[in-house]
C-alpha cells in the first residue's frame, strides 16, 4: 500500500473539534473536549488551550451569579498555566460565594496583591467585620493577627452596647488600637453611644470614620436618618431591609410607627389623591388627628372630589370655608378670573352671616386683604378696575404699604398725576417711609419744586443721616432753589441757598456750587470774589479743562446769563485746539451723565458749545474697541442729535468704504432725529440694509437699539392705522389668484419695482386711496408722504416676497 | 407641614405678645450655628403669623400643596433611642460593608 496521506488520527479529530468549539466560545463543550484529549497525553500547548476555555466558561458562570461553580474553574486554569488566581476579580468572587477562609488563609498574598491598588485595608476590614458573626472565618486568622487578637473585645463591646451595658462598652473600644482593623466600627460604635446622650454629636461623631472606610456609606445614611427630626421618609423606604431595621431603632420607633413606613414603601410616587387620603386616614393614630384633618382639608383644594369622604370622617364644613376651598382650587389651577369670582362671593356670604361671626367684626379688614389678594393674582398689568379695587381696599384698611406702591407705579405712566396723588396719601399715613420720601423727593424735583424736594432730602436725612442720595438732591435742590433766585434777580437769596449747598458738602467734591458762586458774583462785580470761587471749583474738577469747562458752561446756561464776565471767562481752562486724549473725554462723559434732568437743556447747550472740542476728542477713542459708544447713546438719549451726527462722521473719517455698522446707525439716528419715519425712500433701504449686517454680525447692543427705534414706528403706525375687519372679508381679494412663488426671484424683484416706480409718481391724494383701497387699511390721521411710501413698500415686499438686499443687488447690477 | 403655631409651640389663639416670647424662646433653643434649618423654619413661622393681620391673612390664603413624605416624617421624628440586638448591628455592618467593597472592586477592574 503506498500511502502519502496518512488518514487523520482520532486525536487529530477531537483536536480539531476542541478547537473549534474554543473559537466559537462554546467553552463547556470546548473544556469536555479537552480534558478528553489530555487524558491520553499531557501536551502544554492542549493545557493552556484548556486555561483558555476555563476562563471564558468562569465568565459565562459569572454573569449567571454562579461564584463558586466559577472559582472552582478559575483555579483549575490557573494551576493549568502556573499563574497566580489572585487578582480582584477572584477576591470579589470569593466574596460573592461566602468563601471568606480562603481569603483569610492567603491574607499575606491578598494584602500585597491589594496594596497597590488602595484595597487592603478595606478589605482587612472587611474580613474583621465579618469574622464578628463568623468563628469558622475567625479561627483561620494566626493568633497573632490582629483580627484574631481585636475580635473578641470588639464583639464584647457590641454585646454591651446592645444590652445597654454603654460603660462596658465604653472600656472595651479603648483596648481596640488605632491600627486595629476594627478602628472605623470602634468610631462607628462610639458615635451610636453617643447618640444617647446627644444625637447631634454622636452623628456629628461619624464624620470620623475614614472616606475610604466599607462601613462610609453606612454612616452616612446614619447621619441623614437618624437625626432629631426623624427619617426622610421617600430615602429610608429605598434602604435596604436591615438598614431600615437598624434606623428603626436609632430612632427609638415601635409597631405603629414601622407600620406606617411599610405602608408607606407600598405607594408608589404618583399614586392618586385617594390613595393619599386613604392612607392618611388608615393611618391616622400614628400620623396624628388634627394634622390628619389639616392634611385632607389641603388635599380638598386638589381632590375636591374627597368631599364625601372627607365629611364622612371629620364632620361637614362650612358653607363659607367650602367656597374658600373652592376658591384657593381655582387659585391652584391657574384660574385667576375665577379665583377673584369666588373670592368675591366669599365676601357676599362673610356679610351675610349673622354678627356673631368672628370674621364680621374684623369684616373690613377681610374684604380689603381679598381685594389686595385678587390684585395680586392678576400678575403684572393691572387694569384700571384692578387699580380702583386696590383703592378701595385702602378706605377699608388704609395701613398697607405694598397697595400704596402698587397704586403709585400703577398710575405712573397712564395717569401720572393720579400717582401723585397717592404718593401724597402714602406720606399721610406713613410719614416716615424712607421708601415714599425718596420718591416724593424724585418726584417733586422732576416738577423743579426745588424746595419741597429739600424737604423731603431733609427728612430723609433726619432718619439716615448716611443716605448719600438724599445728601445729593438737598444740595441740588438748594442749588436749583439758587438759579431760580437769582433768575428772579434775588442774587443774595442766591448766595444763601449756595452756602447751604456748601454746607451738606463737608468735603468739597462738588464743583457746581463753587462756579454758580463766582458767576452770581461776577454778575454782582466782585470780580476778585468771583474768581476765587471758580478757580476752586476748577480745583475740585482737579485741573481736567474738559471737565471744568463742561461744568462752567452748565451753570452759565442754566442761569442764562446773557453777557459773561471776560475775566471769569479768560479763566476758561480750554486753551484754543486742546487736543482732548482719552482720558478726558471720559472724564468728561462721566461728568456729563452727572448733571440733574433739570439742566438737561442747560448741559446741551454748553455740549454744543464745546462740540469741536468733543469731536475732536473722539479721534482718541479706539474704534475698534467701541470706546465711542458710550458717547454715542449718551448724546442720542440727550437729543444732541447734530454733534451725535458730526462725532460719528469724525469717528468715520478713517473708513474709505463702509463705516462700522453701529457708528453707521447712530449717524443715521441722528439724522433723522430719533424718528425713523423721517427717512426718505433711499435712506430707508439704507436702513434695512444696515439693519440686516447687524443681525448678521449678531452685535446684541446694536440690535436692542435698532430694536427700539423700530418698535417705535410700529407702535406708531399701528396706532395709525384702524383695521375694518368686514369690508377685509368682503373685499374681493385678487391677491389671492396670485401666487408669487410661480415666478422667479428676479422677476418679482422686477414686479417690485415697477410698482414702487408707479407708486412713485402718484400724487399723495392718489396715494392715499392707494392705501385705503389695495392695503385694506384705514388711516385715521395724516401721514406724510414719506411715510405713507414706506407702508405701501413693507406691503409690496411682502407681497412679491423679496427682500431689501434683493431689491439693492438688482438695482446695482442695473 | 407643620403650622407656624406648631413650629413655634403655641395655642391658635395666642397673641402678639405670647407668640413674639414662643419665637424668641424657640430661636435661643435653636442657634443658626447648630441648626441652620431649624432656624430658618422658626423665623419663617414668626414672620408669617406675628401679628393679628398676618395671622388673619394666614387663615384665609394659606395654601400649602399636601405633602406626604412630609407628614410621615413629622409623625416619625427620633424619640428615644432603642438599642439592636448584636445580631442585627453586625449583620447589617456586613451586608451594607461588602456592598460597598465589592463596588469598589467592580469599579477597580473597571479602570
Amino acid at each position: 500500500m503506498n500511502n502519502f496521506l496518512r488518514p487523520a488520527s482520532k486525536v487529530d479529530q477531537q483536536t480539531t473539534k476542541a478547537r473549534e468549539c474554543l473559537a466559537k466560545k462554546q467553552y463547556r463543550e470546548a473544556i469536555n473536549a479537552y480534558k478528553e484529549l489530555l487524558k491520553s497525553s499531557p501536551d502544554q500547548t492542549l493545557q493552556r488551550e484548556l486555561a483558555e476555555a476555563y476562563r471564558g466558561r468562569v465568565h459565562e458562570l459569572v454573569l449567571k451569579g454562579m461564584y463558586p461553580e466559577a472559582l472552582v474553574l478559575w483555579e483549575n486554569q490557573a494551576r493549568l498555566t502556573g499563574e497566580s488566581p489572585w487578582n480582584t476579580d477572584y477576591v470579589s468572587w470569593l466574596f460573592k460565594a461566602g468563601q471568606y477562609t480562603k481569603l483569610a488563609d492567603q491574607v499575606d498574598t491578598l494584602t500585597a496583591m491589594l496594596e497597590p491598588l488602595g484595597l487592603a485595608r478595606p478589605v482587612l476590614e472587611m474580613l474583621a467585620i465579618l469574622a464578628l458573626d463568623d468563628s469558622k472565618l475567625l479561627a483561620r486568622f494566626a493568633p497573632g493577627h490582629a483580627i484574631a487578637r481585636h475580635q473578641p473585645i470588639m464583639l464584647e463591646a457590641f454585646k454591651a452596647y446592645s444590652s445597654g451595658q454603654s460603660g462596658t462598652a465604653e472600656s472595651c473600644l479603648q483596648q481596640i488600637p488605632s491600627r486595629s482593623p476594627y478602628r472605623e466600627v470602634r468610631t462607628l460604635l462610639k458615635g451610636l453611644l453617643l447618640l444617647e446622650q446627644d444625637r447631634a454629636a454622636g452623628l456629628d461623631f461619624l464624620d470620623g470614620i475614614a472616606s475610604d472606610s466599607v462601613i462610609r456609606p453606612l454612616a452616612e445614611h446614619l447621619k441623614q436618618q437618624a437625626t432629631a427630626r426623624g427619617v426622610d421618609a421617600q430615602t429610608y423606604v429605598m434602604l435596604p431591609g436591615k438598614l431600615q431595621t437598624l434606623i428603626g431603632k436609632l430612632n427609638g420607633y415601635g409597631k405603629q410607627q414601622l407600620d406606617l413606613l411599610r405602608s408607606f414603601r407600598k405607594l408608589s410616587p404618583d399614586c392618586p389623591d385617594r390613595a393619599l387620603f386613604e392612607f392618611a386616614l388608615t393611618h391616622r393614630q400614628a400620623l396624628g388627628e388634627a394634622v390628619v384633618y389639616r392634611f385632607c382639608k389641603m388635599l380638598l383644594v386638589d381632590y375636591p372630589e374627597g368631599l364625601k369622604l372627607f365629611e364622612r370622617n371629620f364632620g361637614g364644613l362650612p358653607e363659607l370655608e367650602l367656597i374658600r376651598l373652592q376658591a384657593l382650587m381655582d387659585e391652584s389651577r391657574g384660574n385667576g378670573a375665577d379665583a377673584a369670582n369666588t373670592w368675591r362671593e366669599y365676601l357676599l356670604r362673610l356679610k351675610a352671616l349673622p354678627d356673631r361671626s368672628d370674621d364680621q367684626a374684623n369684616l373690613k379688614q377681610v374684604e380689603a386683604f381679598v381685594f389686595r389678594h385678587c390684585f395680586e393674582l392678576a400678575g403684572e398689568s393691572p387694569t384700571p378696575g384692578l387699580l380702583k379695587m386696590l383703592a378701595r381696599s385702602l378706605e377699608l384698611d388704609p395701613e398697607d404699604r405694598q397697595s400704596f406702591i402698587h397704586l403709585i407705579e400703577g398710575y405712573q405712566v397712564s395717569d401720572p398725576g393720579e400717582s401723585q396723588v397717592w404718593l401724597t396719601k402714602a406720606l399721610q399715613v406713613f410719614p416716615r417711609d424712607l421708601d415714599f420720601l425718596t420718591r416724593a423727593m424724585y418726584a417733586a424735583a422732576e416738577r423743579e419744586a426745588f424746595k419741597k424736594a429739600a424737604s423731603y432730602a431733609r427728612t430723609i436725612l433726619d432718619i439716615d443721616s448716611l443716605n448719600t442720595v438724599a445728601r445729593l438732591f438737598l444740595t441740588e435742590a438748594h442749588l436749583g432753589h439758587a438759579r431760580k433766585q437769582f433768575k428772579a434777580g434775588r442774587p443774595d437769596l442766591a448766595l444763601q441757598e449756595i452756602s447751604k449747598a456748601q454746607d451738606l458738602d463737608t468735603n468739597e467734591r462738588n464743583s457746581q456750587p463753587f462756579y454758580l458762586q463766582g458767576i452770581i458774583l461776577g454778575r454782582s462785580r466782585q470780580v476778585e470774589a468771583s474768581i476765587t470761587q471758580i478757580s476752586k471749583g476748577f480745583a475740585i474738577d482737579q485741573q481736567n479743562p474738559l471737565v471744568a469747562q463742561l461744568g462752567y458752561l452748565v451753570e452759565i446756561n442754566s442761569l442764562g446769563v446773557s453777557k459773561r464776565s471776560k475775566e471769569t471767562d479768560a479763566l476758561s481752562p480750554c486753551p484754543p485746539k486742546y487736543q482732548p486724549s482719552r482720558d478726558d473725554m471720559n472724564r468728561l462723559l462721566e461728568k456729563a451723565r452727572r448733571v440733574p434732568k433739570a439742566q438737561a437743556a442747560a448741559l446741551l447747550k454748553a455740549l454744543h458749545t464745546m462740540s469741536s472740542l468733543i469731536v475732536r476728542g473722539g479721534s482718541s477713542l479706539d474704534v475698534s474697541e467701541g470706546e465711542y459708544r458710550g458717547w454715542c447713546g449718551f448724546l442720542l438719549d440727550l437729543a444732541a442729535y447734530d454733534l451725535l451726527n458730526r462725532f460719528c462722521r469724525n469717528l468715520c473719517k478713517g473708513y474709505r468704504f463702509q463705516w462700522p455698522p453701529l457708528l453707521a446707525l447712530y449717524s443715521t439716528l441722528a439724522r433723522c432725529e430719533g424718528d425713523l419715519t423721517q427717512l426718505g425712500m433711499i435712506e430707508g433701504m439704507q436702513f434695512n440694509i444696515l439693519r440686516m449686517q447687524i443681525q448678521s454680525e449678531g452685535d446684541q447692543e446694536a440690535l436692542k437699539l435698532v430694536n427700539r427705534y423700530v418698535g417705535r414706528v410700529v407702535a406708531e403706525v399701528h396706532s395709525l392705522m384702524q383695521e375694518d375687519d368686514e369690508e377685509e372679508d368682503e373685499e374681493e381679494d385678487d391677491d389671492e389668484s396670485f401666487d408669487p412663488l410661480e415666478y422667479d426671484r428676479e422677476d418679482r424683484v422686477e414686479f417690485f419695482l415697477e410698482d414702487m416706480n408707479e407708486i412713485s409718481e402718484m400724487t399723495d391724494k392718489e396715494l392715499k386711496a392707494y392705501i385705503n383701497d389695495t392695503l385694506g387699511k384705514k388711516l385715521r390721521r395724516n401721514l406724510n408722504r414719506d411715510q405713507m411710501i414706506d407702508m405701501v413698500m413693507d406691503y409690496l415686499l411682502q407681497r412679491y416676497k423679496v427682500t431689501m438686499r434683493d431689491v439693492r443687488n438688482a438695482m446695482d447690477s442695473t | 407641614m407643620k403650622t407656624p403655631f406648631e413650629i413655634l409651640g403655641i395655642e391658635e389663639d395666642a397673641d402678639d405678645q405670647a407668640i413674639k416670647k414662643a419665637y424668641l424662646r424657640k430661636v435661643r433653643e435653636n442657634p443658626p450655628e447648630r441648626d441652620g434649618a431649624a432656624f430658618q423654619a422658626i423665623r419663617k413661622a414668626y414672620e408669617t403669623i406675628q401679628t393679628a393681620r398676618h395671622r388673619l391673612k394666614y387663615r384665609l390664603f394659606h395654601y400649602e400643596s399636601p405633602d406626604l413624605s412630609a407628614l410621615v416624617a413629622e409623625a416619625l421624628s427620633a424619640d428615644s433611642v432603642q438599642h439592636p440586638d448584636q445580631k442585627t448591628l453586625t449583620a447589617t455592618l456586613s451586608e451594607a460593608a461588602l456592598e460597598q467593597l465589592l463596588h469598589r472592586l467592580t469599579q477597580n477592574h473597571a479602570a
